[in-house]
């Protein structure tokens, strides 16, 4: 799922950090303590209200070990359908 | 029954909507209490024994506006250090919101002041007829970067389990 947080009616920044915290069962109370920031910051950040500085993507990145581009973009995510799921099952498997 | 005490404990979770009315609670009850007295009860037009509940019910959306407005700013106005940066571009916005409205109120006053002493004529001023805008300074201006606060910050999503 892929989220834009709106800065202006120009800068849209794009993120998937509900997908990955539901991958890695993270609760927003769970990222926000590890990054020091309140948990409500982090749905903020997620519902698009928030586009967090350049150090806090970072951080954010750095807690999900993925480069930022992966967390954050200023194009949409593609989303996840059947395609892309049988294709990561098949990758798992093999 | 919502005491000011639990209303306190109570507010940084409140709802936008629900801040907003305390804003206007709080910034309307006591000029209506005001200018409802001098317009109404001073002129002879309202017997001060109606009038009376009416000042009870403006005063009291006042000290609930104001409290709740405190409420929801505790911390955060003046503890920057505690806060993450979406909370301090928050606050900083506040900030901004409020000392706005602050000097668009001055422009106003003065140049209303202007006008009248230009066009109309002298102004005597009397410590009865300003004792209201000075309880009425002390009161709003503090609260002013808490109220725009209680305004303009949009309702937090929910937490979730997992």
């Amino acid at each position: 799922m892929a989220i834009p947080a709106r800065t202006s009616d120009r800068e849209v920044v794009y993120n998937r950090i509900p997908l990955l915290r539901a991958d890695r069962g993270i609760s927003r109370s769970d990222l926000a303590e590890a990054l020091g920031i309140h948990y409500q910051t982090v749905g903020y950040i997620e519902r698009g209200e928030y586009a967090p500085s350049l150090h806090l993507a970072l951080r954010m990145a750095a807690f999900f070990a993925l480069p930022v581009e992966a967390v954050f973009s200023l194009e949409p995510f593609e989303r996840l359908g059947a395609a892309a799921l049988l294709a990561r099952r098949a990758r798992d498997r093999g | 029954m919502v005491t000011p005490s639990t209303l306190y404990r109570r507010m940084p979770d409140a709802q936008q909507r629900s801040r907003r009315i305390l804003v206007l609670a709080a910034f309307t009850g006591f000029p209506l209490q005001i200018i409802g007295y001098t317009t109404l009860v001073a002129s002879g037009l309202l017997p001060q024994i109606i009038w009376a509940p009416l000042t009870i019910a403006l005063f009291s959306a006042t000290i609930a506006g104001v409290v709740g407005i405190y409420g929801y700013g505790q911390g955060r106005i003046d503890h920057r250090d505690r806060l993450d940066e979406r909370q301090r571009s928050t606050v900083d916005q506040a900030l901004i919101v409020s000392y706005g409205i602050l000097t668009t109120i001055i422009v106003v006053i003065a140049g209303l002041l202007a006008a009248y002493l230009s066009f109309v004529g002298t102004i005597q001023l009397e410590m009865g007829a300003l004792g209201p805008w000075f309880i009425a300074i002390g009161v709003y201006v503090p609260l002013l970067p808490f109220a725009a606060l209680a305004w303009i910050e949009p309702d937090a999503p929910p937490d979730d389990d997992r």
